[in-house]
């Protein structure tokens, strides 16, 4: 009933950031079985290179997703034994099913030892695709500006100063490495202002890597940028200005390009009320959800939402079992008896608009989301086009501070599916493995 | 190992927790100065009325979703179907706004049923035959006092000054002309500290600019109203009376154009959705405020101009949202950092 109740304090605009998850990170151990789908879609083309009841050594190539040239390797992260090659349940529900390689692991065989670029024949980007580094390869050739997004949107997930705080001297190398490679004259690294400590650390690095600025914005940007950019693209052609990359990624290229490491481990963040402790855990690709919530602290049988991402633009899962993808970078899992819609107040149900435009003024892409979702509503999706549904980021922030608990994403997303198909929706992009 | 229970919905899951009737009590509250000085200023009259505005108002809302918006209203359990059902949302407190914010409106010298009629005015016809709570074109609160002011202009225009009238009481209460009346007829300016102060004849709310102000600066820090229109409304009075050779300060401060400014144009529902059409809104709603206060036979014309101004919204919110080409896309926050 706090709705009900006055408050002389103002409501903030943008959710604060979780101050539990400064914490150091944690490795998490190999586990016992992991699920490598090798398609994003289904339909998607794909190759498979073992054979079921096949032994893999820990990081070998186990397939790739897409065909080449356009393709991304998977590597295992563990030595053991393909126990299945099948069709599993896709995370959309229903009958889509994708093609994953499961591999049960033995626990006590070494990691193979890596391959240096020098060994490799083609280009580093082919090299980049080979040890399966999730990056916008085309996006990557054609950009003429790099922005690397230190902010983080979501207000549980913190991987990004995590990276530049223990990882400094490999973040500025793999900056180093992709400056020297692209050629790109302009690159950006965004932070927060009010991080103040993050910020020195990045002037630290720009001034240690040429051609290289940081610059402070007031708000975080959210991760839907580049996939924005890249369905732009798709859609009339426009070339992106930029490409859009995160820390995670430079770090990947950095272990890839100097140390031959295929991307097999990365950083995630795990908040949510069911975690005792949110903090940051190094993850195994293909890891199943269950797995991280359990080292996480998280106590089962589990009631409540559990998200990939953050709460804010987090894709909502139905089922723990399937592995995490290599994009994503937060699990969020909450438990609540009243987070079902019959349950709630009255206070925070839905009512009428009362057009306070508050969503407008808070809004990223600088569009009016009451507007779009008002004709969404009454099915008038040329009419929605026209007040820029197709620019929504989907960030949230129009939920977040409307006082008539609007469904407003939702109806913009529904009207992005309606109007231009799932390609369109950015959120379910973020976390697409292979995006070319 | 017992099944997890997992629900699957919609992300965001984070709101921060502002509800629509967070709103209308910020305004509620921001209104308490000017509430409290009528009430030591003209006396317990004035709180009489206010209450009665407001009673009126809750019952007549209450009344109406009753009778019919709820269908499943069960009189039988009349407290419990009042309490729980969807559709009555008298408890959210925007008819109690309404009729505080036209009991502001009126004299102090008004009979108590005045304000009665005025309240089930705007409630009946200037809202919920529009659709109720955000389908209403014009605000309920002013469009009751126009109603009130064109059928009983006699009692709507008996001003009370009890600083120079003493003691008198409203019983005997002699026609004393607010400030712009008393410019408008004799060519006197009343002091700027006592329209600051509010130590002048006028409507029950409007003469203290200080305690408007103050309920002005919260509801702003609240974030419950934006700076546009205020701004826009005090920027174009300002501009207007220099260039008609008036004393600017004079007409920002007499009258209910701070009333009107701060409560009036800046009614999420009735006013513009984007900050510019905010703007413009504010901007017009100066223009026609100076245009009768020059020319007009009203000494007094804040309440009209945002009426009008209300009907021109659609029009404003039409002409102010961006309009995007087919298939059209457009990403400021890197076009932002690119170009500089």
């Amino acid at each position: 009933m706090d709705g009900l109740k006055p408050t002389f304090v103002r409501r903030s605009w943008s959710p604060l950031p979780d101050k539990n998850s400064e914490s150091s990170a944690v490795h998490m151990s190999v586990p016992e079985k992991v699920e490598l789908p090798l398609q994003d879609l289904p339909g998607d083309s794909f190759e498979v290179l073992v054979s079921m009841g096949e032994y893999v050594r820990g990081g070998q190539k186990i397939g790739t997703m897409g065909i080449h040239p356009q393709y991304l390797a998977v590597h295992t992260p563990c030595a053991g034994r393909v126990s299945a090659i099948e069709q599993r349940v896709h995370e959309s529900g229903g009958e889509r099913r994708v093609l994953a390689v499961e591999i049960t692991a033995i626990l006590d065989q070494e990691c193979e030892p890596a391959m240096p670029f020098s060994q490799f024949r083609g280009d580093w980007l082919m090299f980049l695709r080979d040890m399966g580094v999730p990056l916008d390869y085309e996006a990557l050739k054609t950009a003429r500006a790099l922005i690397v997004n230190c902010t983080e949107f979501e207000p549980t997930i913190s991987t990004r100063s995590a990276i530049i705080k223990s990882h400094a001297d490999a973040f500025a190398g793999g900056l180093q490495r992709l400056i020297d490679a692209t050629g790109l004259g302009e690159v950006t690294l965004l932070v927060r202002a009010a991080e103040s400590g993050l910020r020195e650390r990045l002037d630290a690095i720009a001034n240690r890597v040429r051609g290289v600025r940081v610059k402070a914005v007031p708000h975080a940007y959210p991760d839907t940028l580049q996939p924005l950019l890249s369905f732009r693209q798709r859609l009339n052609g426009t070339p992106a200005p930029a490409v859009i990359l995160g820390p995670g990624q430079i770090l990947g290229i950095y272990e890839a390009l100097e140390m031959g490491q295929p991307c097999i481990r990365h950083l995630v963040s795990v908040a949510g009320s069911a975690v005792p402790s949110p903090h940051n855990i190094w993850v195994y690709v293909g890891t199943p959800l269950a797995d991280i919530l359990r080292s996480a602290g998280v106590s089962f049988p589990l009631a409540g939402r559990v998200a990939l991402g953050g709460p804010m633009m987090g894709g909502p899962r139905y089922s723990l079992d399937a592995g995490i993808g290599k994009r994503v970078r937060g699990l969020y899992a909450a438990t609540g008896l009243l987070l079902d819609d019959e349950r709630k107040s009255r206070f925070y149900k839905s009512c009428a608009c009362v057009r306070c435009g508050k969503c407008i003024d808070v809004c990223p892409a600088g569009i009016m989301p009451i507007s779009i979702a008002e004709q969404v509503k009454f099915y008038d999706l040329t009419k929605a086009q026209e007040f820029g549904l197709l620019s929504c980021l989907e960030c949230g922030l129009c939920v977040f501070v409307c006082p008539s608990q609007l469904p407003l994403v939702e109806m913009i997303k529904l009207g992005k599916l309606q109007t231009k198909g799932r390609e369109s929706l950015l959120i379910y992009n973020i976390f697409k493995t292979l995006s070319s | 190992m017992a099944e997890n229970k997992i629900i699957v919905a919609s992300t965001p899951y984070l709101r921060n927790g502002e509800t629509a009737h967070c709103l209308m009590f910020d305004a509620l509250l921001a209104a308490i100065p000017a509430a409290l000085f009528a009430v030591y200023y003209f006396g317990i009259r004035a709180l009489a009325i206010m209450l009665v505005g407001m009673l009126s108002a809750a019952l007549t809302e209450a009344v109406i979703q009753i009778l019919f918006k709820c269908r499943a209203f069960s009189y039988r359990d009349f407290l419990f179907s009042f309490m729980t059902r969807e559709e009555i949302t008298v408890m959210d407190g925007s008819a109690v706004l309404t009729g505080l914010l036209l009991a502001l409106t009126l004299p102090p010298t008004v009979s108590l049923w005045i304000p009665v009629v005025g309240a089930v005015f705007g409630i009946v016809v200037a809202k919920h035959l529009f659709g109720g709570l955000g389908y209403n074109i014009f605000n309920p609160a002013l469009a009751a006092r126009a109603f009130l002011l064109a059928a009983w202009p006699g009692s709507m225009t008996v001003w009370q000054n009890p600083a120079v009238q003493g003691a008198a009481s409203a019983v005997d209460a002699v026609s004393s002309a607010t400030p712009l009346g008393v410019l408008a007829l004799g060519n006197q300016t009343t002091p700027l500290v006592q329209l600051m102060l509010g130590t002048t004849g006028g409507s029950l709310g409007e003469t203290s600019a200080l305690a408007l102000l103050l309920g002005a600066a919260y509801l702003l820090y609240k974030r419950t109203i934006t700076w546009h229109a205020p701004a826009g409304y005090l920027g174009t009075m300002v501009v207007v009376c220099l260039l008609s050779g008036h004393d600017p300060l004079f007409n920002l401060l007499a009258g209910g154009l701070m009333l009107g400014a701060f409560f009036m144009a800046t009614d999420p529902v009735t006013t513009p959705l984007a900050p510019v059409g905010r703007i413009i809104f504010g901007c017009g709603a100066g223009i026609i405020t100076m245009l009768i206060r020059l020319y007009g036979a009203y000494p007094e014309g804040v309440c009209y101009a945002i009426l009008i101004m209300n009907s021109l919204t659609p029009l404003i919110d039409k002409f102010t949202s961006r309009t995007f080409k087919p298939d059209g896309i457009d990403v400021p926050l890197v076009e932002k950092i690119i170009k500089k």
